[in-house]
């Protein structure tokens, strides 16, 4: 009786500890200093950025999108981000670009620079780089051969201005994460929970 | 009598001075040789990131095989070069190019033996950095690969999900993560996949090598 007793008792702390620790394990993502690359854009530098925008982004129509992306970033709680336009390119931290015919397989790309116009250490493993530029394209071929809807190419607006503020990619092998900075062909129309945990930690 | 003995000596001289020469020439090049090796062992290659992108993520192989214009098994030939992306007058953009020989079709409208231009999402830039697009790892000589790949303007061949769309079958060892951004350039030429989505690229990687790893493939 008593063993029975035990092996019952047994069952539960197990059921318990499982159901208490495996969403953990399965929704393991990268927060708080984890979330950000080694290099990213300083607190200062976030809290105003200018940017410019070539005229490609309202040739390819991508000009509401970008809009959108840099308002809920700037709208995330407690964190201090914010935005000015400048029409010149020069003083811009960040410059906004579209495309067509880029003959590479991306949806969107954030590329930081130094103060040379060269490209940084791997962010992801460098330390110490400063961001001194960051550009921001969207490959409008590759969006249109992969049949991105608009909140798909949403996604990807507000993925890349999430590169700006110095996020790096989540992981991808963890199942759906409520973060725009997981890597796909995903739907988003705004940035997630995990997201403005992340840059309220952070700004 | 004399003068014999006076000249068999000096030649002896002469001989054994002559291998002892050559002995120290062979030693003094065989010093070099190592030297150099050494140094090109040293030699290191540093990486740096082209930027972050965000494109489809492949969890399996049938996908990046339907998103695929051509696949087929290549190898490297001639010599490489970059392009560069103007807009406005300003270059957003800078790929590598480079051209393969066709050795196996498994897919699409090209024949074995012809010539196909790679825009590769990854090159060496003017001051020896290797410029990578998301880990991506440009093709070497001794490679034999299989590549996913879809027709752009130019003739020039995309690579599918940038580096998920070219796998070298000489080199069957799944990758390891990376913890620097500087190696040697022996340790470069043994990595087909420079990033960091390691488990992403050895996840089709398994796929790739259990599928494509044919008598055909290595041709």
């Amino acid at each position: 009786m008593k063993k029975v007793k035990d092996r019952a008792l047994l069952s539960m702390a197990i059921i318990v500890i499982g159901v208490i620790a495996l969403p953990q394990l399965v929704m393991a993502y990268y927060s708080n200093a984890a979330a950000f690359f080694k290099s990213y854009p300083s607190t200062t530098t976030v809290s105003s950025m200018k940017y410019w925008t070539d005229s490609s982004v309202a040739t390819y129509g991508f000009t509401t999108y970008y809009s959108n992306a840099r308002s809920k970033w700037d709208a995330a709680p407690n964190a201090q981000i914010g935005w000015s336009s400048t029409s010149s390119y020069d003083d811009a931290f960040v410059r906004f670009y579209a495309i067509d015919d880029m003959p590479l397989d991306y949806a969107g790309i954030a590329k930081p620079y130094n103060s040379n116009g060269s490209f940084l250490s791997d962010p992801d493993l460098a330390t110490g780089a400063v961001w001194h530029k960051v550009h921001v394209i969207l490959n409008k071929g590759y969006m249109d051969d992969k049949g991105y809807s608009s909140n798909m190419i949403q996604k990807t607006a507000l993925h890349e201005v999430g590169h700006v503020l110095g996020l790096r990619h989540q992981p991808d092998n963890e199942g759906p994460l409520d973060t725009v900075m997981i890597q796909g062909k995903q739907t988003f129309t705004d940035i997630g929970s995990i997201d403005k945990t992340n840059v309220a930690w952070k700004y | 009598m004399n003068s014999s003995r006076t000249l068999s000596i000096i030649g002896a001289a002469a001989v054994i001075g002559a291998l002892i020469f050559t002995q120290l020439d062979v030693t003094d090049r065989n010093k070099t040789i190592a030297q150099q090796i050494s140094t090109e062992a040293e030699k290191t290659i540093e990486i740096v990131s082209a930027g972050d992108a965000d494109m489809m993520i492949y969890s399996t192989l049938e996908q990046v095989e339907q998103d695929a214009d051509l696949i087929v098994a290549a190898e490297l030939v001639g010599e490489r070069a970059t392009k560069n992306m103007v807009l406005n007058s300003m270059v957003i953009e800078t790929y590598g190019l480079a051209k393969v020989k066709v050795n196996h079709v498994y897919k699409g409208e090209v024949q074995e033996g012809d010539e196909l231009t790679i825009a590769e999402p990854g090159y060496f830039d003017g001051s020896g950095k290797y410029v990578s697009f998301e880990g991506y790892k440009l093709m070497e000589k001794d490679g034999r690969y299989i590549l996913f790949l879809r027709t752009g303007t130019n003739n020039e061949q995309i690579v599918i999900g940038l580096y998920q769309g070219k796998f070298d079958l000489t080199l069957p060892k799944l990758e390891q993560e990376m913890t620097n951004a500087r190696m040697s350039v022996a340790e470069f030429d043994q990595k087909d996949y420079v990033g960091d989505s390691v488990w992403q690229f050895n996840r089709l990687k398994k796929q790739v090598l259990e599928k494509y790893s044919t008598v055909e493939s290595y041709r």
